[in-house]
């Protein structure tokens, strides 16, 4: 087991070393986050800025999907620090190009829909940009508790092509995701 | 009985089996599994896709256990190599050599693998499939933009032939315009996109899909539209080419939209799409390509590792497990180096090293019970031997044993007295060499005669022996005979030597003492009347007879009467020789007794002289003091009779004692006992001087032997010494009275 570790850890500190060359790291940033209560709904604002590493551009333009995890958790807070997971939405939206006709699409695996743009930019935009998105009913929330919310996106990189996996896992280009961002919600009244 | 025993064994081999391997064989089963599947997953299946994170998982700590167990192996033999356990060289040894064995092909194989699939994956990307696939989609796209700009201008056309027809009877000239230029779909929009009339192959009561307000738009700005696009249908997404025209009336002053539908050839649409899943499947293979060696290459490395080190484990097992039964056969004969014959090694196989143990454990047996029974014989042969060597040791006989090389190897005590020496010291010694030392070299002549006898063909032989010591002349009886040999002819030598001096002396006495008896009972008697009727005669005849013959009768008389005098003297003397009344032992001063002899011989008239020297710490002993008398007369008057020709005799009368023994010496200056001579002189009637009975010294020998005492004589030839001859007599008397009936006597 502890050959298995080292081994690991090999494969970890492989990846660190060999990225140096990398000029412009991939990152997700999200720069804006609101939770709000509307119409008796929890809902959400937020904008997600994706910056892509070259070698993810490389692949999508050679018509490899890019997955995304979508994860938002509402949180009841608990006695000595601790919190109850209320509610957990997770889902995945996936970048896809086609060479044919040269068009970016955002398939939402949670909705299945799909939407084409002609600029990888347009698309990152249009995928980073949530607007009034429902969380919760605010019936099904108490009001003498304390609740949180979090919001993240990360690339997932088990939906990448088997082959690639390997090599995403020792290249520090696909290794993308934002923190968690969360805010305490208002006591409901 | 046999199969359920083999039937046992089986299933104790199938136990051990999976006990030893099956760990093994599992998690190198896992690991095949694994990578076979991982293999698969890489080569764009879709069956094991989601699992993939699982396998790389199992992969790595499936390798990374195999690599642990190896670790630990090479470790436990290491320590075994150190410690110098049984069998751990040759494990050592032979795991190195087939660990070579095994690496050395599949290390090629790998390299050869690893560059044959990196060769490979580049030639399936070449430049030629990549341009070709290029060019097709070029011609697709060349190709359905040509129909797309007919369509467009045939639309463009119908819109302006018909441009009157389209405001008047809008319905009738839409279906004529689908059916004339071999539209799908033909529809007739206002400029809002509100629709006015439509025509469709398919005969349905729906109306058509309205087009985006966008390309209404388009239209409103006065340019047209021509896509190809995808629409979906029943069966699924099918192309379409959309154009939308705009038909303006100059009459009326209207513009209107003309909508068609043409619909793509099959054949085209599925060679069009063909060429496009092609390329896109090309694009994202071809980015894949160096990943796609990656993970060969990783799975390959697992692969190898697995193979390696499953291969090496295997290998350590079986020897191990063919080397168990030598380590077992080593402890084994460590035990029997140790003693322990009672070990058993256990036999883990049947094979041919099983064969060996149960040999080795017979043959452990047979050598156990084979050294009891040598065991058992050695202390039957050293209770044999001391056994003997007591029997021996009592032995008033004197034993000798030589080997055949005539090397001392057994003496007794008996041996050591007859022979007067110690030869203890010498065993192991040749005979022939001890021979010459100062203190055997009296056996010289005894052996010279002994050794010949040896060489004669008998095994056994018997010789009679004269004998001469420090102690006198000895008479001795000796047997010889070979000792038995398993692989020579002999294995050594034999000789019993008896003492029969005072055997042969017994039964000399015997013979004299009867001879005595009858002299005296057949002589003595007689010479009473004999010597009676010589007086008679004297008185009787003597008146009567001349003056003449009167002396002669007297002397004739006188002569009987001296004969038969001298002749009862004669039979007085054998008489005392053959009586053997019992001693009267008693408590006396020797120094008295020697003192008042020595004073019965004082005449100064005489030519001998007879003088004491007497130890004074000779007190009282126990003793006949009338036969110590008798034995210091005879001895002196042996004396002075040897010195009659002397002109100087002198006789010295000595005593010696100590704690046990009195110590007698008469001693004189005479012309001393010539050698030969000292064998008989204590025999009865032995003797050279015209005088005497010859019974002096026989009657003393007779009183020293009934006291328990020796007498020795030590003598000087006149002839070999002129200045220092004599002879003398030393009588050895025990202190004590060596007879217990007279020591209890002097106790009460």
């Amino acid at each position: 087991m502890r050959i298995g570790v080292v081994l690991l850890l090999c494969l970890a500190s492989f990846s660190l070393f060999a990225n140096d060359k990398i000029v412009k790291p991939s990152s997700i940033h999200i720069s804006y986050f609101h939770p709000y209560f509307e119409a008796g709904k929890l809902r959400i604002d937020s904008q997600v800025m994706f910056s892509l590493s070259p070698e993810m551009e490389q692949a999508l333009q050679h018509q490899i999907p890019l997955t995304f995890d979508i994860e938002v958790k509402l949180l009841e807070q608990q006695a000595f620090y601790f919190e109850r997971e209320v509610k957990t939405i997770h889902y995945q939206i996936k970048v896809l190009y086609f060479n044919y006709s040269h068009k970016f699409i955002i398939s939402n695996q949670r909705s299945q829909a799909n939407q084409s743009f002609t600029s990888l930019k347009d698309a990152l935009q249009t995928f980073g940009t949530i607007r009034n998105f429902k969380i919760i009913d605010l019936a099904d929330l108490s009001s003498d508790k304390t609740y949180s919310i979090a919001f993240r996106v990360s690339f997932n990189r088990w939906k990448l092509p088997t082959p690639l996996i390997i090599d995403s896992f020792l290249d520090k280009s696909w290794y993308l995701a934002s923190d968690w961002r969360k805010m305490t919600l208002p006591r409901l009244e | 009985m046999s199969k359920l025993l083999s039937s046992k064994t089986a299933n104790r081999n199938k136990r051990n089996f999976l006990q030893q391997y099956g760990w093994l064989i599992s998690i190198s089963s896992i690991l095949l599994i694994t990578l076979i599947a991982l293999s698969q997953v890489l080569q764009s299946s879709e069956q094991f896709a989601q699992f993939y994170a699982t396998l790389l998982l199992v992969s790595f700590v499936g390798v990374s256990v195999l690599v642990f167990m190896l670790f630990t192996t090479l470790k436990r033999l290491r320590q075994n190599y150190v410690k110098k356990r049984a069998g751990s060289i040759i494990t050592s040894k032979l795991t190195t050599l087939i660990s070579l064995i095994i690496v050395i092909p599949l290390l090629v194989t790998y390299v050869f693998s690893i560059t044959f699939i990196n060769k490979g994956i580049d030639q399936w990307f070449d430049v030629k499939t990549e341009q070709a696939l290029v060019d097709a989609v070029s011609l697709v796209k060349i190709s359905l933009d040509n129909q797309r700009r007919n369509h467009l201008k045939s639309t463009e056309q119908a819109a302006k032939i018909y441009y009157e027809g389209i405001s008047i009877t809008p319905v009738l000239t839409i279906n004529k315009i689908r059916k004339q230029f071999n539209m799908s779909e033909a529809s007739l929009y206002t400029l809002n996109g509100r629709l006015i009339s439509f025509s469709s192959k398919i005969s349905n009561n729906e109306l058509p899909k309205v087009p985006k307000s966008s390309l209404f738009q388009q239209i409103r700005q006065g340019h047209s539209y021509a896509a190809i696009e995808s629409i979906a249908g029943a069966t699924g997404n099918y192309q379409v080419i959309r154009i939308m025209v705009p038909a303006s009336n100059s009459i009326t002053k209207k513009t209107y939209v003309l909508h068609a539908l043409f619909s793509i050839p099959d054949q085209l649409s599925l060679l069009a799409n063909s060429v496009r899943v092609s390329a896109g499947q090309y694009q994202e293979l071809s980015y894949l390509k160096d990943p796609l060696k990656t993970s060969f290459t990783v799975v390959l490395t697992v692969l190898l590792l697995l193979a390696l080190v499953s291969a090496i484990l295997f290998t350590i097992k079986i020897i191990e497990n063919l080397v168990e039964p030598i380590r077992t056969l080593a402890k084994g004969t460590r035990a029997v180096a140790k003693g322990d014959y009672s070990v058993t090694v256990p036999v883990i196989n049947d094979d041919d090293l099983g064969q060996l143990t149960k040999s080795f454990n017979d043959m452990i047996q047979q050598i156990f019970l084979a050294r009891n029974e040598i065991k058992f014989s050695h202390q039957q042969t050293k209770v044999q031997q001391l056994y003997l060597q007591a029997v021996i040791q009592n032995l008033n006989s004197g034993v000798i044993t030589l080997d055949m090389n005539l090397r001392l190897k057994t003496v007794n005590d008996a041996a050591n007295k007859i022979l007067n020496t110690n030869l203890f010291l010498q065993l192991g010694e040749p005979l022939k060499e001890t021979l010459l030392l100062e203190n055997t070299v009296h056996l010289q002549p005894l052996f010279d005669g002994i050794f010949p006898l040896f060489t004669n063909e008998s095994d056994s032989w018997s010789k009679q022996f004269n004998f001469d010591c420090i102690d006198g002349q000895k008479i001795l009886l000796t047997h010889g005979s070979t000792l038995p040999s398993l692989d020579k002819k002999h294995g050594g030598f034999v000789i019993v030597i008896e003492d029969i001096t005072e055997l042969v002396q017994a039964q000399l006495h015997a013979a004299w003492s009867d001879v005595a008896k009858r002299l005296a009972h057949e002589i003595k008697n007689p010479l009473t009347p004999i010597q009676l009727s010589a007086e008679r005669l004297q008185y009787k005849l003597a008146s009567q007879l001349s003056d003449e013959y009167q002396p002669f009768l007297s002397r004739m008389t006188d002569t009987i009467i001296a004969q038969v005098s001298s002749m009862q003297q004669l039979v007085q003397a054998f008489a005392e020789y053959a009586d053997t009344p019992k001693l009267e032992i008693l408590p006396f001063q020797l120094n008295n007794l020697i003192r008042d002899i020595a004073s019965m011989y004082l005449n100064n008239q005489q030519n001998f002289q007879v003088v004491t020297k007497l130890d004074e710490a000779c007190g009282t002993i126990y003793a006949d003091a009338s036969k110590i008398r008798q034995i210091l007369h005879n001895l002196i008057k042996n004396a002075i009779e040897a010195c009659e020709k002397e002109e100087h005799t002198l006789i010295v009368l000595s005593s010696q004692c100590n704690d046990h023994d009195v110590r007698l010496c008469v001693a004189d200056n005479g012309p001393g006992i010539p050698e030969t001579a000292k064998n008989w002189i204590f025999e009865p009637y032995a003797t050279d001087k015209p005088k005497g009975t010859g019974l002096g010294l026989a009657i003393v020998k007779k009183i020293i032997d009934e006291h328990r005492g020796q007498i020795k004589v030590k003598s000087i030839d006149k002839n070999t010494s002129p200045t220092e001859h004599g002879t003398s007599f030393e009588i050895s008397l025990p202190k004590n009275s060596p007879l217990p009936e007279y020591k209890s006597k002097d106790t009460q």
